[in-house]
């Protein structure tokens, strides 16, 4: 009966208004936050090469192509690279000569139903520039089982395009690394076939990397004795995104990868973008709060002469505000469901998008967001509540 | 509360007004199980010293002692004394027209009475079957009964009549009485009313001049 009295005479579109400003607010910036969380886990997933390493290759010109050599590093050039200043390590990207071909082994070999065989090369860097587990990159003739770190591109293009115009299946990059292939071996008149299984994968390289002993054995084995000259060089620098050092290596003209620069760059700009969409989704959360409040308010006015009789017959200020801060509650934590239910499609609709574009990333979790989202409602409903009990004990004198 | 003392109590919009009465300016102590009449004509503050007993005014000098309390106190005590020790009729009723004569009653805070025992006083009134329609459609007379059965429905020490029968003809009124004396002898409590004019109803009280 008090509720009839005290919240009868309420008008609806003003509630509306506040309820929509509120919801906006709140979708804005929770799902503000969960673009942001998403873009950093797809931006900067965790590299196995730390970012003070560049890696710098030479350009290939028509003269390559007719004279049938690769442009290579000679030992002065290595050497005159290691002078630039501002450059502490170097180290040479060292090929095998031998022919290698891999395919699946085991149940994946199965699933997939089909021969999943493909030409391969690999590449070895010097110990210490691979940042992973020592225990998961090491290989002896004992231990067959060759660790590989393919590059994180490769995967991407094989399930995006490859896959699908080949009838293959699409492998995401947790599922690769619990399959073992087959690695077949050969030259110099002989066969071996090994087993590898992928360790990792590095957004940096572009390449396919194996540990030094195992190249360095193959190489002995298989391969025709030649030493091949370095066509890439891996450079650790301490400042590698200064400019003074990109401009010296490209007067020496080589190339630079710039996959780092250019997802810092993104990762800034989206920074900027999402503060400021938070900006006025905070905004549009405080204009909603105060709808409340101005809500809150207008229905107590509304209802001035039955708050203050029965304030008179005996009610406490207490029992006489606690409708209004239980509509407020009801009405700013409905919105906060709607919200939530909003950024869970959100999510959901992404993470499927992704998976259309051949991403095979774990988006992180919404229940920060969620967090923030009842936090924030939180505040709403005891501001406005607190504010509406204020309007109650003023009007009950 | 067995007593209510007035110590130079002076409402402050009464601040410039020449003052001759038993209230304002000096010392009146009001005991419980008595009844007084509060007599004078309009804008001498008889809805005032009520409100003040009441304290629904604080616009006022001075003290007001309540059984050897002072009046300032919390709203949860403030509700306890409205609910269970003095009893009001407002001059202006404040019943609420949308809600039924009946739900008007029972909305109160300490209304110790049944519905049964509601009938029975509205029966005795002569208005038992406007329990059931909303208070708007009641006449003035109608709704003041409604109001004198809703301030009796609680116990009480202290009965506040401001005008209780400015709408009621003198047969109504004496039966009205008769309700309100019963129920205050039953509680023991003491009964302080104002009246403008006609205080054939109000035989034995003690008259107070403002």
């Amino acid at each position: 009966m008090l509720k009839k009295l005290l919240l009868a005479k309420s008008k609806p579109a003003q509630l509306l208004v506040a309820i929509l400003g509120a919801f906006l607010g709140l979708v804005i910036i929770i799902c503000g936050l969960q673009v942001y969380r998403n873009m950093s886990t797809l931006l900067a997933k965790k590299d196995l090469l730390s970012g003070d390493y560049i890696v710098i290759g030479k350009k290939v010109g028509i003269m390559n192509t007719i004279s049938g050599t690769t442009p290579s590093f000679s030992e002065t050039e290595i050497k005159e690279v290691q002078e630039i200043p501002g450059i502490d390590k170097v180290g040479s990207f060292e090929s095998g000569n031998f022919r290698a071909s891999m395919e699946l082994s085991g149940k994946m070999a199965e699933m997939a139903g089909q021969a999943f065989r493909t030409d391969m090369f690999f590449e070895a860097l010097p110990d210490g520039f691979v940042d992973i587990d020592p225990d998961d990159w090491k290989w002896s003739e004992n231990n067959n089982s060759v660790p590989i770190i393919v590059s994180a591109e490769y995967i991407n293009l094989y399930n995006s395009a490859f896959a699908k115009t080949q009838n293959l299946p699409v492998i995401p990059e947790s599922m690769l690394k619990s399959v073992t292939f087959n690695i077949k071996l050969i030259g110099n008149g002989q066969v071996e076939i090994v087993e590898g299984r992928i360790a990792g994968f590095s957004q940096r390289i572009n390449s396919i990397l194996v540990p030094k002993a195992f190249l360095d054995y193959a190489n002995n084995k298989f391969g025709d004795g030649q030493k091949k000259k370095p066509s890439r060089l891996i450079l650790h620098s301490k400042d590698p995104a200064s400019p003074a050092l990109s401009v010296q290596l490209k007067k020496s003209g080589y190339e630079m990868n710039g996959e780092k620069l250019k997802s810092s760059e993104l990762n800034g700009i989206l920074q900027v973008l999402i503060t400021v969409v938070s900006i006025v989704g905070v905004l549009i959360v405080f204009l909603a709060l105060l709808g409340f409040m101005q809500y809150n308010q207008l229905m107590a006015y509304r209802s001035a002469y039955e708050i203050q009789t029965l304030h008179w017959l005996g009610y406490k200020i207490k029992e006489l505000s606690k409708p209004y801060i239980q509509f407020t509650f009801i009405t700013v934590f409905g919105t906060y469901i709607l919200s939530i239910i909003a950024l869970f499609t959100a999510q959901k609709f992404f993470s499927s998008w992704l998976v259309s574009k051949g991403f095979t990333e774990d988006l992180p979790g919404i229940l920060p967001s969620i967090g923030l989202g009842f936090v924030i409602s939180l505040l709403m409903a005891l501001i406005s509540s607190l504010a509406a009990h204020r309007q109650v004990k003023q009007l009950s004198v | 509360m067995n007593t209510i003392q007035f110590e130079n109590v002076l409402p402050l919009p009464l601040k410039d007004t020449p003052l001759q009465g038993d209230v304002w300016k000096t010392t009146l102590v009001l005991d419980r199980g008595k009844r007084y009449l509060v007599k004078a004509e309009s804008g001498k503050g008889k809805s005032t010293m009520l409100n003040i007993i009441y304290g629904t005014r604080k616009d006022f000098e001075g003290t007001v002692i309540m059984g050897q309390v002072d009046r300032k106190i919390g709203d949860a005590e403030l509700s306890q004394i409205r609910s269970n020790k003095i009893g009001y009729l407002f001059q202006d009723l404040r019943l609420f027209g949308q809600l039924t004569a009946l739900e008007n009653i029972l909305l109160k805070p300490g209304c110790v009475f049944a519905v049964s025992e509601i009938e029975y006083y509205a029966d005795l009134l002569g208005v038992k079957n406007q329990l059931y329609k909303p208070c708007s459609k009641l006449s003035l007379g109608q709704q003041q009964r409604i109001a004198l059965i809703r301030a009796v429905s609680q116990n009480f020490e202290w009965l506040l009549l401001d005008e209780p029968f400015s709408h009621l003809d003198l047969a109504n009124a004496k039966k009205a009485i008769d309700m309100i004396h019963g129920r205050a002898e039953k509680l023991n409590a003491g009964i302080i009313a104002t009246s403008l004019g006609d205080d054939s109803v109000f035989e034995d009280y003690t008259l107070i001049q403002l």
